[in-house]
This record gives C-alpha cells, sequence and structure tokens, in this order.
C-alpha cells in the first residue's frame, strides 16, 4: 500500500505545491493522478518515488520510507518519468543488463508488450522514435513485475493506434498484489483502464473515489437544456443538446467520462466535495 | 537483503556503466592514445629534430592529466542530469554501490592510460637506445616517473571530489580551487626552504620534491631521505582516499 500521510511539499517554503496531503492506494488497482499543468503531478509522483522529500508529513510504500531508496525498495518500484532516458545499447542489450535488478522481471512478458506495440525487433535504442522508446520503457516498466508502477505522462508521444495499446497492455498487467499509478493531463487517454481517480487542483485533492464511486453520486448523460436544472455541476453543448455532468439523485447507471467529469471538478470543486462527503 | 553493499548488486551496476558508456570510454581512450603515439613516438628519430623531444614526452603527460580530468568531472554527471538523473537514481542499488561503481570506472581508464603512458615512455626511449647506443640516457628517473603517477592521481582525486562538490561548472571551480590550493601551497614551501637556508636564492624547491641548489657550474639535488620520501607517498596515499571519502560524504549529502 501507498500511504500518503499529511504531506506538504513546495519548491520554496513560501510556495507551497500541495499542503497536508493525504491518500491510501490500494493494490489491485490502477489509478489516475489527475490534474492541470502545474498543478502539481509530477511533483507528487516524485515525491513517492523518493526523489523528492516532503516539507512535512509522511510516505510509507508497504511500510518502508522512499526516500531511503533503499535496494529491497527500489527492486518493488518503478516509474516509468515524463522524460525519458535509454542508453545507446540494443533493446537486447538493455533487458540484458538492467532486467538482473529486478527478480520478478519476465523477459516473455516484455516481449509480448513489443509485439502488442508493434515495435521492431534487434534495434538500437537510439535509432527507435522518441513514442518507440516510451513503448520500451512501459513495457520494461510492466515486465518487472514489480509492485509499485508509477508512470507520469505516459501518453505523451505515442500515436492515436498506441494510446489504444497502451490500455490493453497496461490493463492486463495489472494484478492483485500491484498498484499502478499514471498521472496525465491527457485525460482521455485514460478512459477503460483506470478504476480509480485522484484529482489534484490548488495544493489539494479534490477527488479522491473509485469510479463505482462517482458513478453512483454523479450522472453523465445529454439534456435538451441545462439552465434550470440545479443538479447539473458541468454542461456543454452537443448535437443533442447539452452533454451534462450532474448529481445522480435518481441512482441511475452512467459510464464516467473523465474528461467532463475533470471539467466539472474544476468548476465547482466546493460542491464537488460538498457531494463526495455527504453520507 | 543487504541494504548498504552486495557484491551481485557491484557487479550487476559495473556491468550496466560498461554496457552504457563501455564504448564512448573505449573510444576516448583510442584518441588519447593515438594522440600519445603521435606525440611520444618521435623520440625514435631523435636526430630528425633540431631540439630534443623528450619534451613531447612531458607534454604528452600534460594531455593525458588534463584529458582524464575532464573525463573524471563527469564521473557522476549521470545522477546530476535532468535527463538521466531519475532512472539513474532509482536503479536498485544502494549509494555505496553506485559510488564505488563510478570510483572502479573512473579508477580503471586512469590507471590503464597513465600505466599505457608509462609503457610507451620506456618502451621508445628503448627503442632509441638501442637505435642508437651510448646516447645520453632519456629515460625519465623512478622517482621522477613516481612523481608524475601520483600527482595524476592527486589530481584525479580532486576532480572527482569536485564533480560531486561544486553543482554548476564543477570542473572549472574545481580548476581554480587545486591551482589556488598548489599556488598557496607553494608559496609556503618556498617559504619554509627559504628560511632553512637563510634566504639563499640559489635554492628553490618544489613541494614533496627535492630541493635544487644551484652553484655556478652546477645543480645539487638535496633530497628526502628514503623514510621520509616514504612518509611523503604514505602521506599523499591517504590524501587521495581522504578526497574519495569525502566525495562519498558529499554524495551521501546531496542524497543521491
Amino acid at each position: 500500500m501507498i500511504h500518503v500521510d499529511g504531506v506538504s511539499f513546495g519548491y520554496s517554503s513560501n510556495k507551497l505545491l500541495f499542503e497536508n496531503l493525504s491518500l491510501k492506494l490500494h493494490p489491485g488497482n490502477i489509478y489516475g493522478l489527475l490534474g492541470k499543468n502545474g498543478a502539481g503531478k509530477s511533483s507528487l509522483l516524485r515525491n513517492i518515488a523518493g526523489l523528492l522529500y516532503p516539507i512535512a508529513g509522511r510516505i510509507e510504500i508497504d511500510g518502508r520510507e522512499p526516500r531511503k531508496r533503499q535496494p529491497s525498495f527500489l527492486q518493488d518500484f518503478f516509474l516509468i518519468p515524463e522524460e525519458i532516458h535509454l542508453p545507446s545499447v540494443t533493446v537486447e542489450k538493455y533487458i540484458e543488463t538492467l532486467s538482473p535488478f529486478y527478480p520478478n522481471f519476465d523477459e516473455s512478458q516484455f516481449r509480448k508488450y513489443l509485439r502488442e506495440f508493434d515495435m521492431p525487433e534487434g534495434n538500437k535504442i537510439t535509432d527507435l522514435s522518441y513514442g518507440q522508446k516510451k513503448k520500451v520503457l512501459i513495457s520494461f516498466g510492466l515486465a518487472t513485475n514489480t509492485k509499485h508502477l508509477i508512470m507520469d505522462e505516459p501518453t505523451n508521444g505515442l500515436d492515436i493506434p498506441s494510446k489504444s495499446q497502451f490500455r490493453k497492455v497496461v490493463s492486463s498487467a495489472l494484478d492483485p498484489h500491484r498498484i499502478i499509478l499514471i498521472s496525465t493531463h491527457q485525460v482521455r487517454d485514460l478512459d477503460n483502464l483506470i478504476d480509480s481517480i485522484i484529482i489534484l487542483d490548488d495544493s489539494k485533492i479534490l477527488v479522491h473515489h473509485s469510479l463505482d464511486e462517482i458513478s453512483e453520486k454523479l450522472r453523465f448523460t445529454t439534456l435538451v437544456t441545462a439552465e434550470d436544472d440545479n443538479r447539473v455541476l458541468y454542461s456543454e453543448p452537443s448535437l443533442k443538446g447539452y452533454t451534462v455532468v450532474m448529481e445522480n439523485w435518481e441512482q441511475e447507471e452512467s459510464r464516467v467520462d473523465l474528461e467532463r467529469l475533470f471539467n466539472a471538478v474544476m468548476n465547482n470543486p466546493a460542491r464537488i466535495r460538498k457531494i463526495f462527503h455527504r453520507p | 537483503m543487504n541494504q548498504v553493499f552486495s557484491f551481485q548488486r557491484y557487479w550487476l551496476l559495473l556491468k550496466l556503466d560498461f554496457a552504457e558508456n563501455g564504448r564512448r570510454n573505449a573510444l576516448i581512450f583510442g584518441v588519447l592514445f593515438g594522440l600519445m603515439l603521435i606525440m611520444m613516438s618521435p623520440v625514435i628519430d631523435y636526430r630528425k629534430f633540431g631540439f630534443d623531444p623528450i619534451v613531447f614526452h612531458v607534454l604528452a603527460y600534460f594531455m593525458i592529466t588534463f584529458c582524464t580530468s575532464l573525463f573524471t568531472s563527469l564521473v557522476f554527471d549521470k545522477y546530476a542530469s535532468s535527463n538521466t538523473g531519475i532512472n539513474a537514481i532509482l536503479i536498485p542499488a544502494s549509494q555505496t554501490e553506485k559510488y564505488l561503481a563510478a570510483l572502479a570506472a573512473n579508477l580503471t581508464f586512469a590507471t590503464a592510460l597513465i600505466a599505457l603512458y608509462v609503457g610507451m615512455h620506456i618502451w621508445f626511449v628503448e627503442i632509441l637506445e638501442k637505435e642508437m647506443p651510448g646516447i645520453i640516457n632519456k629515460k625519465f628517473h623512478p622517482s621522477f616517473i613516481q612523481l608524475l603517477v601520483y600527482t595524476f592521481f592527486l589530481i584525479q582525486s580532486v576532480c572527482f571530489l569536485g564533480s560531486i562538490y561544486f553543482k554548476k561548472a564543477a570542473y572549472i571551480k574545481t580548476a581554480t580551487v587545486f591551482f589556488s590550493a598548489l599556488i598557496v601551497f607553494s608559496l609556503i614551501n618556498r617559504t619554509y626552504v627559504r628560511n632553512f637556508t637563510n634566504e639563499d636564492p640559489s635554492v628553490s624547491a618544489v613541494p614533496f620534491g627535492q630541493w635544487n641548489v644551484m652553484g655556478r657550474n652546477s645543480i645539487f639535488l638535496i633530497e628526502y631521505s628514503q623514510s621520509t620520501f616514504l612518509l611523503i607517498k604514505i602521506f599523499l596515499v591517504f590524501f587521495v582516499l581522504a578526497l574519495w571519502y569525502i566525495a562519498f560524504v558529499r554524495l551521501k549529502e546531496k542524497e543521491i
């Protein structure tokens, strides 16, 4: 479990990126961390990875402190950063030299993921495009079978077919012991992939719920008119009227639309907080 | 699991470093070898030159010392660079292992290069002696070779520390500190020698080196006793070890 407990962090003590932030991430879930540019998503991930240290509060991952970066912790933790760097070697050499650091690395899985990403074989990593390098790193990260896999903007640089391949590959790599945390500002890339969502804005967590909880409280639908309906949190014009996010008083089922949910949360943070904290 | 040091993880780090940088290092080594060959081989054809080409052997020494110091100053670059830092820091190995792997890679390169230099010097001079029997011995005195080797490693260890001690422009800052310290130390040494010799201007000395007493037509060399010289060498070895240790402490302070 990843436990962030009352964490405050900022690059200067006068301006905090997030303050008294708490969350618990449980194994067997794929979490989506959403937020606007500059909201502090990457900084939060780096705090979790032990690359940055909180000003206050504590982070624990399965009872270990990431900031100590002990080998036993790092063997079970993999971070795919936004800006990737891979050495100038062949893919074969890359796995030959790096995979022994990860005791649960599975080469057949790695090759399977590469095939699913339509990656050419035997290439030198420097000869690959940025998107292809990202696919190598994502495949490697997934094949390490670490208990904690964190991806920072993993879909940046991937073309449209690759984004759906990404969703397929990542969802197949989840197991009951693993936590996958994906940060992105491209909300649609996580459609049909994540099962829980964390929205970070203005140094606070506005939403930290499973999609089931969200669809229980909110309804995503289309209305002919949205102006006089006080259930509506967010609306945008569409061909059939208005696509809306509204309070789900009738307990009707609907599919969570991440992009509209994100806009609704950004437009009505106080109301969202009230809805989700209502008993 | 041992969280501080494991031979298996250390070996993996060395293999990783070799895979990532082996080719680049071999290329640099090859270029330096070529340059040394160009600079040091003319001594064989001693007669062609209007001056003593052994001077190029000294210049070759300065060249490899400078180039290796540049190489050394980049030893922790992969941990400091924003591109490579995250990957390098998150490799499942301890700080001690990462530090020792960087040191080993650097020492392998530096030792191979200085050994090659000394070997080439002896080899070329022996060829010359075979070609021209009776020529004045051009081979460096063993104590001078020792001085060159000690100075080489001293400079490398200073650069090794500088590479982790300074955040920006590490090489320039290291060089500034090194040369400043060298000047101060030389001045202190000079004052010390002058005090001993009643300000006699005909006596000069470099730190840890022999004293040169210039007569009218000759130079007398006053060397340290063997035991004192041994102590100086031991001191230098400890000094180098201390610099490596400070580099390790600094690495821990920076929480790399």
